[in-house]
């Protein structure tokens, strides 16, 4: 089974020690912080930098996991550990950006409700 | 090292930057603050990832080795050369200060740092010789003077960039008078200068008349003179520590003189930390003070005179022991360059009473434990500039009067063999992401406090 946009029981046990504001607030943050992420990929991917890739994926997969957002966490980890190769499977990027957009459209909801 | 210009808001970039040391400065006491002198340029061009990680650096180590006192940020400009402009940043501190013989090793540790790896996203921050490199790769230097040990210090830098245009929708017009707020008058009572300084300059320039004072008593007396000679004011902002009464006594004290005044409590602290449980205050203002939220409360309160009350914070839950960091008292470093990250571990320490100092990277972390005497550094393995592995060899490597500090891994990769590389380069301790609070907790317990060793 794939796995989960967002699992529950991690983002239960990370409001329950954070605080539910609080995880608001990282939520808003990791908004932030994630297209840079996103972008970075491209662009080291484009420029052939290797570390750069390799650094932008794993702080992607790190932040992903915090929420339980083991999905968008497992595409950034293949990434990181298949370096600027794995970017050049045609739609790998891609695929990234749309698990983010639906991570992020779930982290959303969860925040507001 | 690239450097690249695009137009940016000069104010959001350094609110963003004071942003992300506020939480340890509120944590501290210390007053934090941003002061634009004369005309500076709205909007510039330049490198605004690499500016903020200069000014991120030079403020979170300002408020690292401050223990009471301010920490204030002014920036000036000058006309330069083919139509830019010169902009010259200095973070002033009350803290540890520095020696003429610190002052003179102050950017060499490290020069030789691998300065060529990437751009690093959002708010993090660079070592000292890095950030001085960057100043002058944006045209301009790095300095820093001190009066000497325990005389405060002034980090200074200066850069060149193109002036810019905003684009309009971006843009919200703060400059010059304000029709809602002209000709209004403000009573302001901050015992800090710095503070006052700033109120009563902004109110100034859009349109308010200010007055300020650093006594209650005066301000009470102006409030209660005879009705000949007694002032009136549209609105008083009130600072909550001041020595003479604080800002909730104060605060009584005008609203039976005045009980239609509306009243603003300028503080690091929120409605419930600070104790209003009398709802006194009909707003608040965080520190270091915003320029826009300045304007909106002043709008709001101004437009609806009495009317706003304070809506009651949401309380958080949590789940962590408050008491943990009394019994067991530690001084952390916190090393890790993801503001996601960051945010989470400090909160998870702050929620056991634990005040954390933050590095954002390996180098800062060096410098950090070199400086000051820490029990545990909390090390991310994965970071730029100088990575987590790098950074405890250097540590290792200072000698005997750092040997006590702890060293536990942060590691979000989980893969074999990771945990007995940490432990070669001279980590103690090892600890998964995402990070989990009976993990954490476990860590924090090991490590043997000050007084015990």
């Amino acid at each position: 089974m794939a796995a989960p946009i967002i699992d529950a029981a991690t983002f239960a046990e990370l409001q329950a020690s954070a605080g539910e504001d609080f995880v608001g607030e990282l939520i808003d943050t990791f908004f932030e912080e994630a297209p840079t992420m996103l972008a970075e990929l491209r662009r080291s991917a484009a420029a052939a930098e290797a570390e750069a890739f390799r650094r932008a994926a794993h702080s992607l997969k790190s932040n992903a996991n915090t929420f339980g957002a083991l999905a968008l966490g497992a595409l950034a980890r293949e990434l990181e550990l298949g370096g600027l190769d794995s970017a050049k499977a045609a739609d790998a990027l891609a695929r990234l950006d749309e698990e983010y957009r639906r991570a992020a459209a779930a982290l959303a909801e969860l925040r507001g409700g | 090292m690239d450097i690249e210009s695009h137009p940016f808001d000069l104010r959001e970039c350094v609110e963003s930057a004071l942003d992300l040391v506020s939480t340890r400065a509120t944590e501290k006491q210390l007053d934090i603050a941003y002061v634009f002198e004369g005309d500076v340029p709205p909007a510039i061009g330049t490198d605004l990832t690499r500016l903020r990680q200069i000014l991120l650096n030079l403020l979170a180590n300002a408020v690292k080795f401050t223990e009471r006192g301010e920490v204030v940020l002014t920036v000036t400009s000058a006309p330069a050369a083919n139509g830019r402009v010169g902009l010259t940043f200095a973070v002033r501190d009350t803290g540890i200060g520095l020696s003429a013989e610190g002052l003179s090793r102050l950017f060499k540790s490290f020069s030789q740092a691998d300065s060529s790896t990437t751009r690093k996203y959002g708010g993090t921050g660079l070592g000292l010789a890095i950030s001085r490199r960057l100043a002058e790769l944006m045209g301009g230097r790095m300095w820093a003077e001190s009066e000497g040990p325990g005389h405060g210090a002034v980090f200074s830098f200066a850069i060149e960039a193109s002036l810019a245009d905003l684009p309009t929708t971006r843009r919200r017009d703060f400059v010059g008078s304000q029709p809602e707020l002209e000709g209004k008058r403000v009573l302001i009572v901050d015992d800090n200068a710095t503070n006052r300084r700033i109120l009563a300059l902004q109110a100034g320039k859009w349109g308010m008349v200010a007055r300020d004072t650093e006594s209650p008593a005066e301000a009470l007396s102006w409030l209660s003179a005879d009705a000949a000679t007694r002032e009136s004011f549209d609105l008083a902002i009130l600072d909550m520590h001041m020595p003479e009464m604080d800002g909730l006594e104060l605060a009584r004290r005008v609203r039976a003189l005045a009980p239609k005044l509306p009243l603003v409590l300028f503080s690091s602290l929120g409605r419930r930390e600070a104790g209003d449980v009398e709802s006194l205050f009909n707003a608040y203002l965080a520190k270091p003070l915003r320029q826009s939220q300045l304007f909106d409360t002043l709008v709001n309160l101004l437009a609806h005179e009495g009317v706003a009350k304070p809506a009651i914070a949401k309380a958080a839950a949590p789940k962590l022991d408050p008491g943990m960091a009394a019994r067991h008292p530690l001084r952390i470093l916190l090393a890790e360059d993801n503001v996601v990250n960051q945010k989470l571990a400090m909160r998870l320490l702050q929620q056991m009473g634990y005040r954390a100092d933050l590095a954002s990277n390996g180098i800062e972390a060096v410098e950090s434990v070199e400086r000051q005497a820490y029990d545990v550094v909390l090390m991310d393995v994965q970071m730029p500039e100088l990575d987590g592995l790098d950074a405890t060899r250097r540590i290792r490597a200072l000698g005997p009067a750092h040997e006590g500090v702890r060293i536990v891994a942060m590691t979000a990769n989980a893969m074999q063999g990771d945990r007995e590389m940490c432990m070669e380069a001279g980590m103690d301790d090892y600890l998964t992401k995402p990070i989990r609070v009976e993990q954490l907790v476990e860590a924090l317990h090991a490590v043997t406090t000050r007084e015990a060793r």
